[in-house]
């Protein structure tokens, strides 16, 4: 054993001069990091900070009492999560072993001082567990994943508006508003790709103006624009904050997607749809079974890119008074009696931003070799 | 930004004038809608702040939205909360998006002749201030020549020192900026900084809730003057008029020791002047169009002006603001809290 790691070690860290010379620099002061990053997290920190706001955090001002409306709502968003996952990733029986074991260990930390919220944790990772194990054992769920996706959005919304859409905040307004966002603006930015290679040039014109422009301009101003510009122009909706946000993301992201499904249908050879034309297929056949299937391929995982595009931008809402998950980390942090808490704070919003942001890349990784598998 | 922010507002200032004129005044809005839109940050301790273990909002500005709904429409619970930002507050009442903004917001010349709002009268006067360890034996501004100043990056306190600095012809003396109130404090204690300079409310917070507060003392000089008040979109006098005399009662309550706990025994005080104040047998509302005991239903509901300030930043809330001294002390005790004469 020691014998391989010695071999391994001369072959990967000292193998030239140069290797030496970085191995010696990197490691030394990658441990050190590393152990005064764990010294301050067990001595120094003084973590009770989290647990004590962590509603906050996760919530935001929504009233205490209706909490058990973002419990369903979350819960419907570790089920879209987890069937999102199971596409691309095998259940098998070791990871339901795992999950158990992780499913205990929630409980058997957590559970002495609030079983009901360990409880609600925990059937939460069991729901987002099954939704991937019920996506990955029946492929054929797949197909209705985006109708889904729709559905489980207005059930969200229904379950979640009686308080007031302006009560929404924390980590669940920057995951709901990565989804919607990354649900609405496929289909629109899907649109705006086939009506910028439309035969109409008025319809091209429109669609590549939007686009640029909307890629032109910076998302905090569409944000704001759309939130100042919206009860101008409809006086008689009074959309809540929250909803015009993602308005805002919506119509700025959509650019981007439209131009991730341009460069997938820019692939599909010309062939492709010159025999499919020769065969009589009507044009919106074509795209339908023919075109779209294959541009998709190629534009699927800059697509999940994008999503962790938007959900790294969601604190940008900040500038329309929402309270997302870094503001409400700001929020306790303003507290003069929390004002010397700033690193735990912080160093829980960088984890838990880590761990999800890491989630979509994995997802991306795996979509990527998941999709090139039939190009082999 | 400066430019697409003027922008705005010049454009929808206008458009807020033309279907402002058209439409009733908001005072008829609220009434109809039966809840009032007000506008507060969820940022600011003592201010506007949603208390984190509580899940309550609460502040002084928190408050006043309070005391406003419980006089125009009887119940303090009737009100919406609005979150604005520095960014948005203007936008916000100048899109009808709230009713009236009670958000720290310091009055300024600037801020009424081009942002098409109306302020209201101020609810609080903070303004610049400094901060020293008590064993610097410094206990004025003008000790504290050649000494090193520390403050916030890119608030405008490190200019009001550097031009107070220039006004008194000192040339030794430092401006160290740090990122946050924090590492300033921690600044202070270190000895890095003979003085630490920001807000005078956040000092006093800062001071108070250290383990030592008498460590500290904050000088009583006031380099650069911020007072705060509320405000509403410009050109509505009706709404306008309503609101300023609902602070000025809660100013007068407080003069007149009429508080939240002796309401009852007050209205059935034989004084005419108080009889009238709390609209016992007609008062002044009706002809803001506002209930008659306006007043009484707000000092029910919030207490008068000293009471509300003693619950969110007096000394014994995390603020630890006296208020003695300070212009913040009605006009009787040498303050600056002045209600206009009732009768």
């Amino acid at each position: 054993m020691i014998a391989r790691f010695l071999k391994w070690s001369r072959h990967n860290l000292f193998g030239k001069p140069f290797d030496i010379l970085l191995s010696l620099t990197v490691i030394p002061g990658f441990l050190w990091l590393a152990y005064q990053v764990a010294a301050w997290t067990v001595t120094t920190a003084r973590w009770e900070i989290i647990p004590e706001s962590l509603r906050i955090l996760m919530i935001g001002i929504f009233p205490a009492e209706q909490a058990w409306r973002a419990w369903v709502a979350i819960m419907i968003i570790a089920a879209l999560l987890g069937a999102a996952l199971g596409c691309v990733f095998a259940f098998r029986k070791r990871h339901a072993a795992g999950l158990l074991l992780v499913l205990a260990a929630v409980i058997a930390l957590t559970g002495s001082k609030d079983l009901t919220n360990a409880l609600l944790t925990a059937s939460t990772i069991a729901i987002f567990a099954s939704g991937c194990a019920a996506i990955s054992l029946i492929p054929l769920l797949r197909r209705a994943l985006l109708p889904a996706g729709f559905i489980a959005l207005i059930a969200i919304f229904a379950v979640m508006s009686p308080p007031g859409a302006g009560l929404w905040g924390g980590l669940l307004l920057s995951i709901l508003l990565t989804l919607v966002t990354s649900i609405v603006s496929l289909p629109v930015g899907i649109l705006l790709a086939f009506g910028r290679r439309s035969r109409f040039s008025s319809m091209r014109w429109i669609c590549m103006g939007y686009i640029e422009v909307m890629r032109s301009v910076p998302l905090i101003m569409v944000v704001y624009w759309i939130w100042i510009l919206m009860p101008v122009l409809a006086p008689q909706f009074g959309l809540a904050d929250v909803v015009r946000g993602m308005i805002g993301f919506t119509l700025f992201y959509s650019a981007y997607v439209a131009e991730y499904v341009r460069s997938g249908l820019q692939a599909v050879p010309r062939e492709q749809t010159e025999a499919a034309r020769s065969l009589g297929m009507s044009e919106f056949d074509i795209n339908r079974s023919i075109v779209l299937p294959q541009a998709l391929r190629v534009a699927v995982p800059p697509l999940v890119g994008n999503v962790l595009d938007i959900f790294n931008t969601a604190p940008l809402v900040f500038i329309i008074g929402l309270t997302d998950f870094l503001r409400a980390g700001q929020m306790i942090l303003a507290n003069p009696q929390y004002g010397d808490r700033t690193y735990e704070v912080y160093a829980f919003l960088f984890l838990t931003y880590f761990l999800v942001g890491s989630l979509i890349t994995f997802v991306a990784r795996r979509l990527e070799t998941h999709l090139a598998r039939g190009n082999r | 930004m400066k430019l697409i922010k003027l922008l705005t507002a010049g454009v929808f200032a206008g458009l807020a004038v033309t279907t402002g004129q058209a439409s009733a005044s908001v005072l008829d809005t609220v009434k109809q809608r039966g809840t009032l839109n007000c506008g507060t940050d969820n940022t600011a301790p003592g201010f506007g702040y949603l208390n984190t273990t509580t899940g309550q909002m609460e502040g002084l500005d928190v408050d006043f939205c309070r005391a406003v709904a419980a006089a125009v429409l009887g119940d303090a619970s009737k009100v919406k909360f609005v979150t604005v930002t520095d960014k948005s507050r203007f936008d916000a009442v100048l899109t009808n998006q709230v009713d009236v903004v009670f958000a720290h917001t310091t009055m300024k010349p600037a801020r009424e002749s081009s942002i098409a709002i109306d302020f209201l009268p101020v609810n609080f006067y903070d303004g610049t201030g400094i901060m020293v360890k008590t064993d610097s034996e410094v206990v004025q501004f003008a000790d504290l020549e050649g000494a090193t100043f520390c403050t916030t990056q890119g608030s405008v306190t490190e200019t009001v020192l550097t031009s107070a600095f220039k006004a008194n012809g000192w040339q030794g003396s430092k401006v160290l900026t740090y990122e946050n109130l924090e590492k300033l404090f921690a600044a202070l204690n270190s000895g890095r900084c003979n003085a630490m300079s920001t807000d005078k409310s956040a000092l006093a917070a800062w001071a108070g809730n250290s383990p030592k507060p008498s460590d500290y003392l904050i000088l009583p000089e006031t380099l650069d003057k911020s007072p705060f008040a509320g405000f509403v979109a410009a050109n509505d006098s009706k709404w306008r008029n309503a609101l300023r005399w609902i602070t000025y009662g809660l100013f007068q309550a407080e003069e007149s020791d009429i508080t939240q706990a002796n309401l009852e025994e007050k209205l059935k005080s034989d004084d005419p002047f108080v009889q009238k104040f709390l609209g016992v047998g007609g008062g002044y509302g009706k002809d803001f169009g506002l209930p008659d005991d306006f007043v009484a239903q707000a000092i029910k509901a919030m207490g008068n002006y000293g009471e509300i300030y003693a619950r969110n930043l007096g000394p014994d809330t995390s603020m630890f603001l006296d208020r003695k001294g300070t212009p913040n002390a009605l006009w009787t005790e040498g303050g600056a809290i002045y209600s206009p004469l009732w009768n």
